[in-house]
């Protein structure tokens, strides 16, 4: 007993208190656990993935090319997770699985394999991101990817 | 005795919470409770039989108001009866489960209608690989209060990412 409770019983319940408190600060508002389903994030992250979105990622900063970030739907318990490749203003396309930013074709070593994708450009606007899986294998209609709004990132993935 | 007193006054209080919550039904809890039984109907058990599945859909009725307007980024249904008519024609391959989740209620002022902000996750097994598979998307519904009952009177798909 004295192996779980301590010499004093009262001080160990309230450090257990505290790390309870603690741990339910930590993964309910900093560190989202994320449970990645699907395979759109092949082959960076595999169906059934654990991690962490780090809701502090942005506090002082924004969202940067390659970033992998959480996205909110209606709320924070349904999660995209996704690729930043446009940044706020930048003109984005995909012409046959190539990226182009601003007309130059971007480096995603991240990418393995590209289907053909052919997405019609667009300027994205000032509170803006583009975000896309690293899956270009798949088909374009069976992936979700597109423009999103700054303020429905809600963190970058820890690993 | 004091320890006494404490339980006695936690019990109490919880009595008193659980009868006001009787007499005075929270309209959101009723919401809520609501929309948990649609995302029952709306779910397809493994197997389900002809019957089974008339009757699910006969009760998928009594959740939507008769002028119930559904829109998706690629269709728009108008009336009950065409919703369930486009309910009907769709078969899933195995059992699927809906559920709402992230569901925000804000009632009107006049508290017979609300406005519901929410997910709606899909869960079922692809019918070719057999592995499971998940879908969700945001939703936006309207509901009233019509006849006593929270019916859904418009219901509405959002894309979170747009496509350009």
């Amino acid at each position: 007993m004295s192996l779980l409770f301590g010499t004093n019983r009262r001080v160990t319940l309230i450090r257990a208190g505290v790390l309870a408190a603690a741990a339910a600060l930590l993964f309910g508002f900093v560190l989202l656990p994320v449970r990645l389903q699907g395979i759109s994030m092949l082959p960076t992250y595999q169906d059934g993935a654990f991690n962490f979105a780090n809701r502090l990622a942005y506090l002082w900063s924004s969202p940067s090319r390659g970033d992998v970030v959480a996205i909110r739907m209606a709320g924070p318990r349904v999660l995209y997770v996704k690729r930043v490749v446009g940044l706020p203003g930048e003109h984005v396309e995909i012409t046959m699985g190539v990226v182009t930013i601003d007309g130059q074709p971007l480096i995603e070593p991240t990418v393995h394999a590209r289907a053909p994708w052919n997405v019609p450009g667009v300027t994205l606007g000032t509170d803006e991101y583009f975000v896309v899986g690293d899956n270009r294998a798949m088909p374009a209609q069976n992936h979700d990817f597109g423009r999103v709004k700054r303020d429905r990132i809600l963190g970058r993935m820890l690993f | 005795m004091r320890v006494r007193t404490i339980l006695i006054a936690v019990v109490s209080a919880a009595v008193a919470l659980a009868a006001a919550s009787w007499l005075w039904p929270n309209e959101e809890r009723v919401v809520r409770h609501r929309l948990d039984d649609l995302a029952a109907a709306l779910s397809v058990p493994a197997a389900e039989p002809d019957i089974a599945r008339v009757t699910r859909l006969a009760q998928l009725r009594q959740f939507l108001s008769p002028a119930v307007v559904v829109r998706t980024s690629t269709q728009e249904i108008a009336s009950r009866d065409a919703v369930l008519g486009a309910a009907s024609q769709l078969r899933a391959g195995g059992a699927v489960t809906v559920s709402f989740v992230d569901v925000q209620v804000t009632l009107h002022a006049d508290r017979l209608t609300a406005d519901v902000y929410l997910d709606v996750k899909i869960t079922g097994l692809d019918t070719r690989s057999g592995e499971p598979t998940v879908d969700a998307r945001e939703a936006r519904l309207m509901m009233a209060k019509e006849n006593d009952t929270w019916v859904v009177t418009s219901a509405e798909t959002q894309e979170t990412l747009q496509r350009p």
